[in-house]
């Protein structure tokens, strides 16, 4: 799934976040980042930033 | 595509997503649009961003909340594709195959780098009006400017084989059109200096265009085979792509897009674009034609 070791308990969370489960704070760092950014108040739409997201993702040929 | 799907959702329109991914931005309205072009550059070319950029969105209506916003988007989805392609990450086994596959990678770093302003350039219309003054003006003849690039097409193939052809395996791919005319006139070439060629069209020869249909004539009576459809069970030391000239649009299908999957991870000599290289957008589209896979 990942070319590095990953934290225990980490099988129930998406690839993304288990790759790096191994920095507890830095993996929960990011998931409250995530949830500020993609779904937390903003001028921006959900759509807006899901097509960002794509454009980045597409641009960088990064299928996450 | 793991966001595509979450734009459809959060749009509630799939064709949205579709031309985001694919770079067809210009059907989207403009607010978004100048969002989708300061994303771009910032990830593609992060050093030349200036204040400019950050003006192009403020024309458009965002206030410094909203840019800030649009930035912290671009900065994180970097961020979590470089995790992802930095520690190995696969999307789970419930996204479809295809999805996951990852794309093998032209290993763009390897290939000498040219600045923009360095080389003159046209563009796809000027290209087109190029073409069309050496034929309708000058009166140069279809079958010269094809024979001229194909048989160039064969000297470069001939110095990428070590400068000389003689008993090696070519493997042609051929559209129905100039671009496939040219490649049919370098199969010819090459098998005249001894080159084990052979060429595969994207379809049968009864639909070449009248000019590569003469070509297809003149590489049968030189004894090089021709198939067609189904990419060749041989493994070539080169292949020459002759499938989709500059003039090509939108992702390339059927026949076309199994014989450029089959070029992955092979290497290949492009007359022209590369196949799945659009020039008029920019866009690179899937399968296309990259280099050897690292």
């Amino acid at each position: 799934m990942v070319w590095v070791r990953t934290a225990p308990g980490s099988e129930q969370m998406a690839n993304i976040l288990a790759s790096h489960s191994l920095n507890e704070a830095a993996l929960e760092a990011h998931v409250r980042l995530y949830r500020t950014i993609m779904f937390g108040d903003s001028p921006l739409s959900r759509t807006e930033r899901e097509a960002i997201a794509v454009a980045v993702s597409a641009a960088n040929e990064c299928f996450y | 595509m793991q966001h595509g799907e979450a734009l459809a959702a959060a749009a509630g329109d799939a064709s949205l997503a579709e031309a985001v991914a694919s770079g067809a931005h210009e059907q989207l309205e403009p607010r978004l649009r100048a969002m989708l072009a300061y994303a771009l550059k910032l990830t593609r070319t992060p050093a030349a961003m200036t204040e400019a950029d950050v003006d192009a969105l403020r024309r458009q209506g965002l206030d410094d909340r909203a840019i800030v916003d649009a930035n912290q988007v671009v900065a994180y989805y970097n961020y979590v594709n470089r995790v992802a392609d930095g520690l190995g990450v696969e999307l789970e086994p419930s996204w479809p195959a295809e999805a996951r596959r990852r794309r093998p990678y032209a290993g763009l770093d390897q290939l000498p780098s040219i600045g923009a302003d360095e080389l003159p350039w046209l563009s796809v219309e000027q290209m087109r009006e190029v073409d069309r003054i050496a034929v309708e003006e000058a009166g140069m003849l279809l079958e010269q400017m094809m024979e001229n690039a194909g048989r160039s097409l064969a000297a470069v193939a001939r110095q990428m084989l070590g400068g000389s052809a003689a008993g090696k395996q070519v493997a042609v791919l051929a559209g129905p059109g100039g671009n496939g005319g040219g490649g049919l006139v370098a199969a010819r070439h090459l098998a005249a200096a001894g080159a084990a060629v052979n060429v595969t069209l994207d379809r049968p020869p009864s639909e070449l265009a009248p000019v590569p249909s003469r070509q297809h004539a003149l590489a049968r009576a030189a004894a090089v085979p021709v198939a067609h459809a189904e990419p060749p069970a041989s493994n070539p030391e080169l292949i020459l792509d002759a499938l989709l000239g500059y003039s090509q649009a939108g992702p390339p299908r059927e026949a076309t897009a199994r014989l450029i999957e089959w070029t992955s991870g092979r290497r290949v000599l492009a007359l022209d674009a590369p196949s799945g290289l659009e020039l008029a957008s920019g866009s690179l589209h899937e399968p296309h034609v990259g280099g050897r896979r690292r």
